[in-house]
């Protein structure tokens, strides 16, 4: 009998992997004490085995918290948790134990640069490099039973090598990116004495802090505009109606107390014009536009609604929710899933509108394409758990707008009507909803319907009054976290999957606050103002839109290992530029990102003045070493570098005087009973002296 | 190890802490405030006839749209720390 190990992702991955594939029900086997999935599919002993995200990541080879770092390796994942640190490394025990008893190894984790990535470490470090001949991979964009068992019999022969060498592509350039300059950032902090915070930027972060810092400045800087709006109220039929001035925004003060100075009692209708349009309904959801949809409907953060469709994924409820695309291709049975959809009891008016409206359901394709996954969509599967209730929001959010492709367009009249006053035009408009449309099922979108009276073109028309209000230019608005996602998504800024992972990192980095009207701390427009003076290639949008480029062109070609290597050396060479300008003006980073009246706290003894800058002179201990000595408080803030060596036994007591040598303070040790005065300068020039 | 050199007094910004950018008396955004206000009394004359400057900062003073370094910008003025005091 063939024996196979399958690798997936995430533990509820490998369960769902396990009953789809199973002939004759799923039994359990602990391997020490991870539990492995075991079944039998037609005729072959699968073994259902897991990973638990990345087990293997970036660290440096060698040296200490230090930059610049180009020396790096891959290594097992060793989280602080101790208990999650020994289920790592028991799975990996596992997985290198079962694969050594099998004929082939199948990764079937998620189908993205992550998910080929995670199954190639597990083959290559846990099972070993010779295991890549009988490895092949399983493709697949749901968990559903029939597309699991699809995607096994269809499975690639080999790995998806040019995904996994992006992927390792990708980790490489950000880790030597994010870790070097979050270092050179943090160790500045450092060296004015500031130990506490930890600051950090990568090649995402900063053009995106630059984006908002240069939003706050002209919000900051923005002096409002006067203009004036002119609006003409007339009475048809005893019902008011509202006419607004044809020339739009007013931007003279005669010109406007002019309009105010109209006495007429009638306007004369001059024209009128009807147009009928239609709007054909949204695409099913790619993940920028779930993301932004989400938070604009129910203020679901970003990051959390990822997290729910990733869950709701793993229950087999959604397609694969990382993915760009809006479209649904041919090859999906919508028809099939719309019916599914319409045994649920919440879904059933809207399935049976769907299958009034066509027989055969096709979803419209919005433009967002990726060629790995379909847009997000509804399996079709039944809910068997409750779903709570943001859960619940999103996967109603997600069917209704699948459902809503389907459907028909809205159709809305809009109808303009150009009314004379003394010569002055104003417009009358109505809006109006012929077909609902798409609308009754994704109820989501605001359209607000104006009446338009019954009128004819030269009718004459009661002016109550004509009112001309002052008005000032506003600021652009501050981004929130829906255009932001949008803003970054526009200027291909990180990718579907990292967008909102970057915007909380900015947030716990309190670089940013108040995520519904975002304002650029204090830390963060220094950091941003820094980075701009010393790199701004950094903070260039430029720079990680083309390293984003170069790994979408690469995942659809074969890469070689050296191939990736001469293209990870050649994004980061400018970036040792950059860090010897960082080092170099360590200082001065330091001191503009704390701010002139920062104090560092040293815990030492006071002996007495510096007789070089005037600050105090302190007796401390060396954190390392434990051994004492003596340090100039000037040092934090790079005032003063002195230093002394100290006696390590024996109490020492300061005696209040200084040297008459070179002006040091005099300390007197006392050891074994016996006392005695020394100048704490080592180089004091009255040391061969009896002091 | 690299001397930092403490910014003196008459080096800073006359609003805030930050150093001042060369032949001004501002800091980087408060000479960029200073400017966009000088700019808007321009475009408030051609809009606004007969606005002088002083009333001219009262009113952008009081408008709740008007940007945080403005406003510092315009306080300064009126205390008398600006450009044109040098």
């Amino acid at each position: 009998m063939r024996r196979i190990l399958i690798i997936a992702e995430k533990p509820s991955a490998a369960k769902k992997i396990a009953y789809a594939l199973s002939d004759k029900g799923v039994r359990i086997v602990k391997v020490g004490k991870t539990p492995i999935y075991a079944t039998t599919f037609k005729g072959q002993q699968i073994y259902v085995a897991y990973a638990m995200g990345h087990l293997y990541n970036i660290v440096q080879k060698s040296g200490g918290w230090i930059f610049p770092v180009y020396n790096i390796k891959w290594e097992r994942t060793s989280p602080k948790d101790r208990s999650y640190n020994e289920r790592i490394k028991e799975t990996i025990q596992a997985i290198a134990k079962i694969a050594r008893e099998v004929d082939e190894i199948v990764v079937a984790c998620d189908y993205d640069i992550e998910g080929s990535l995670i199954g190639y470490n597990v083959v290559k470090y846990a099972c070993g490099e010779k295991y890549f001949k009988k490895s092949s991979r399983m493709i697949f964009s749901t968990l559903t039973r029939n597309e699991l068992r699809k995607a096994f019999d269809r499975r690639l022969k080999t790995l998806d090598w040019p995904v996994i060498e992006a992927g390792k592509m990708r980790h490489e350039i950000d880790w030597i990116f994010g870790i070097n300059l979050s270092r050179a950032l943090t160790l500045s902090l450092r060296r004015v004495g500031d130990r506490e915070r930890i600051l950090s930027i990568g090649r995402v972060q900063g053009p995106t802090l630059k984006l908002l810092a240069e939003r706050e400045i002209d919000i900051n800087t923005h002096v409002p505009l006067p203009y004036w709006k002119a609006r003409a109220i007339v009475e048809i039929n005893g019902v008011k109606y509202v006419a607004e001035y044809a020339g739009g925004n007013i931007e003279s003060e005669e010109k406007a107390l002019e309009i105010k100075k109209i006495r007429d009692k009638y306007a004369t209708v001059k024209k009128i014009e009807r147009k009928v349009t239609k709007e054909r309904p949204p695409p099913p959801f790619n993940l920028g536009e779930l993301q932004r949809e989400a938070y604009r409907i129910y203020r679901i953060s970003p990051g959390k609604t990822l997290e729910i469709s990733e869950k709701l994924y793993l229950q087999a409820l959604i397609s694969y929710p990382r993915t760009g695309s809006e479209q649904i291709p041919d090859s999906i049975d919508v028809k099939g899933i719309i019916e599914k959809l319409g045994e649920m009891r919440e879904y059933r008016d809207l399935v049976q509108k769907i299958f009034e409206h066509s027989k055969r359901p096709k979803p419209v394709k919005g433009k967002g394409t990726d060629p790995a996954h379909p847009a997000i969509h509804p399996t079709g599967e039944k809910v068997n758990i409750k779903l709570s209730g943001n859960d619940r929001k999103i996967y109603d959010l997600i069917v209704r707008r699948f459902l809503a492709s389907c459907y028909r367009s809205m159709t809305k009249s809009e109808t303009r009507a150009l009314l004379d006053i003394e010569g002055h035009l104003f417009v009358l408009k109505g809006v109006e909803i012929i077909d609902h449309g798409w609308l009754k099922i994704y109820p989501f979108k605001k359209v607000t319907e104006k009446p338009f009276p019954r009128i004819v073109e030269g009718m004459k028309l009661k002016v109550i009054r004509v009112e001309v209000e002052e008005k000032y230019t506003k600021p652009k608005p501050r981004y929130n976290v829906r255009s932001l996602l949008k803003k970054m998504e526009n200027l291909g800024l990180g990718t579907k999957a990292t967008r909102a992972e970057i915007i909380e990192i900015l947030f716990s980095r309190r670089y940013l606050e108040n995520p519904n009207n975002i304002e650029v701390t204090d830390l963060g427009m220094k950091v941003s103002e820094i980075l701009s003076k010393i790199c701004p290639e950094i903070l260039s949008v430029e720079l990680t839109r083309n390293v984003e480029q170069i790994i979408d062109e690469l995942k659809s070609e074969y890469l070689t290992s050296e191939y990736r290597k001469v293209i990870v050396a050649n994004t980061v060479l400018g970036l040792y530029s950059v860090l010897s300008k960082m080092k170099k003006n360590e200082m001065n980073i330091g001191q503009s990102l704390v701010g002139k009246d920062f104090k560092p706290h040293v815990e030492g003894k006071p002996i007495g003045r510096c007789p070089v800058c005037g600050n105090q002179l302190l007796i401390v201990r060396s954190k390392k070493t434990k051994k004492r000595f003596i340090v100039c408080y000037g040092r934090t803030t790079g005032e003063c570098d002195v230093t002394q060596p100290l006696p390590q036994k024996g109490r020492i007591r300061p005696l209040h005087e200084t040297c008459k040598y070179c002006g040091y303070p005099l300390l007197a040790c006392v050891s074994k009973g016996k006392e005695w005065v020394f100048c704490t300068n080592i180089r004091c020039p009255g040391k061969r002296k009896n002091v | 190890m690299h001397k930092y050199k403490v910014p003196r007094q008459e080096e800073k910004c006359v609003i805030c802490d930050r150093p001042r950018e060369s032949e001004s008396l501002y800091c980087k955004y408060h000479r960029l405030a200073y400017e966009r206000l000088k700019s808007g009394y321009n475009e408030w004359r051609k809009r606004k006839k007969n606005i002088t400057w002083s009333k001219y900062l009262d009113v952008v003073y009081n408008n709740k749209y008007t940007g945080k370094w403005i406003k510092e910008v315009i306080e300064g003025i009126r205390r008398g720390k600006h450009e044109g005091k040098t």
